[in-house]
């Protein structure tokens, strides 16, 4: 029997998978073939530094993990963190913005809408009219960029990217540990950071008016070899200086995949 | 502009929807898809050498996107639930405003598949290939292809009538 007899379906079953078919008929991707080859060429010269082993050794990464972090470390307690969300790919930043505190768009634009220029620094920032700032997070490049955009929107924050250990076991979480005087700033965090209802990607509004004085929009993006995680984040109470990783969670036989 | 970023901008640009399509189809929600379906685009972009001399590379565009979802619906899995209620449900709700009752209906048929014949349809259904190709693209034998089509079909189809039983019931 030929490929081409294999190929033969009953009417009936050609049928069925025309519907399949016609079920999602008409969506396009929006994504121009520009931005993809940013992605792409970000992604490489990434991932080749990562292979000329900046860095070094993996032992030389782990104990870079608490000084990694521009801005200061990130506190994500146990049990206490106000969220954690695992990114849908290595480089999530391919739909991700940049800084553009004068926006006024409620949601961020979409996969096809920015400009390359948009997609450096993994986020947007929007101020709304309501005084609340939107904020959606990719893969972070320049956490600095990032602080610095709270910073002048008026929110106070410590933005940290620290690196996943080799060989680190996800499936016990992973979280900063808490310096001392670093604690959950409780009920308020709900009140001063929300999470709309929408895209998949991790959008935040803040409310800066709630946020109590010596409490910080702690954001902790923890990425390995280029690739985005986990982004833990919450409202604290003092400014976590290091991130140093411990797990999270009880262990529940997963790997680190 | 080289030779080789031509090549691959005249594949995106002529599989770019139908890659997103069979993505979209199995993961049922618009932005998601269109993540994973740019991801993916990126990857072959920075492997087109390889990529290029794929038997189907539209296929290796797909494949890649789905492993990328089941890793990150492993990890979403377990991590998401780290203490989300404070601030409110983190779970989105798909994105697909588009979609009819029997279009939703079939997607998640889809994604109930056994992954190889999940596979094996979306690679025949989104990207026309037939079953050399797609059998190429899987590194599986024709034979084992067309096994896989007839038992998708056969869940697929007991699965809508399932469906069906289930609204006649509830009206």
């Amino acid at each position: 029997m030929s490929t081409d007899d294999m190929d033969a379906l009953a009417p009936g079953d050609e049928e069925l998978l025309n519907g399949l078919h016609r079920s999602v008929a008409g969506a396009a991707l929006a994504t121009s073939a520009a931005d993809v080859v940013a992605l792409g060429r970000r992604t490489r010269t990434r991932n080749r530094a990562v292979a000329a082993g900046i860095g070094t050794s993996a032992a030389a990464i782990v104990a870079a993990i608490g000084v990694l972090a521009p801005s200061g470390g990130a506190g994500a307690g146990s049990g206490t963190a106000y969220g954690a969300l695992p990114h849908a790919g290595p480089r999530g930043g391919a739909l991700s913005g940049g800084s553009d505190p004068g926006g006024s768009k409620a949601v961020p634009p979409t996969t096809g809408t920015q400009s390359p220029a948009l997609s450096e620094t993994g986020f947007v920032l929007d101020e709304q009219s309501d005084g609340t700032i939107g904020v959606t997070v990719k893969t972070l490049f320049d956490p600095t960029a990032l602080q610095a955009a709270l910073d002048k929107a008026g929110v106070p924050n410590v933005i940290t990217v620290a690196q996943i250990p080799d060989g680190w076991d996800m499936s016990r979480g992973i979280e900063c540990t808490p310096e001392s005087g670093v604690r959950p700033a409780g009920r308020v965090g709900g009140e001063a950071i929300t999470l709309p209802k929408g895209p998949t990607h991790l959008t935040l509004v803040v409310h800066p008016s709630v946020i109590p004085a010596g409490d910080y929009l702690t954001l902790t993006q923890f990425q390995s070899h280029g690739q985005t995680k986990v982004t833990s984040f919450g409202l604290y109470v003092g400014r976590q200086r290091t991130c140093v990783p411990q797990h999270s969670v009880g262990s529940t036989g997963h790997d680190f995949g | 502009m080289d030779r080789g970023s031509e090549d691959f901008e005249a594949f995106y640009e002529g599989h770019r929807d139908p890659c997103f399509r069979a993505v979209l189809a199995t993961v049922s929600d618009r932005h998601l898809a269109e993540e994973l379906t740019a991801e993916a685009f990126a990857r072959a972009w920075g492997h087109w050498r390889k990529v290029r001399r794929h038997p189907a590379p539209a296929a290796w565009v797909v494949r890649t996107a789905l492993n990328t979802h089941i890793s990150w619906w492993r990890r979403r899995r377990r991590e998401v639930p780290w203490d989300a209620a404070t601030v409110g449900a983190l779970e989105r709700e798909p994105a697909d405003d588009d979609a009819t009752v029997v279009d939703l209906a079939l997607r998640a048929a889809l994604r109930k598949l056994p992954a190889r014949q999940r596979e094996v349809v979306v690679l025949r259904v989104f990207l026309d290939l037939d079953t050399r190709s797609t059998a190429a693209a899987l590194g599986v034998a024709p034979g084992t292809v067309q096994s896989h089509l007839h038992r998708a079909i056969k869940a697929l189809r007991a699965e809508l009538e399932e469906t069906n039983e289930r609204e006649e019931i509830t009206r």
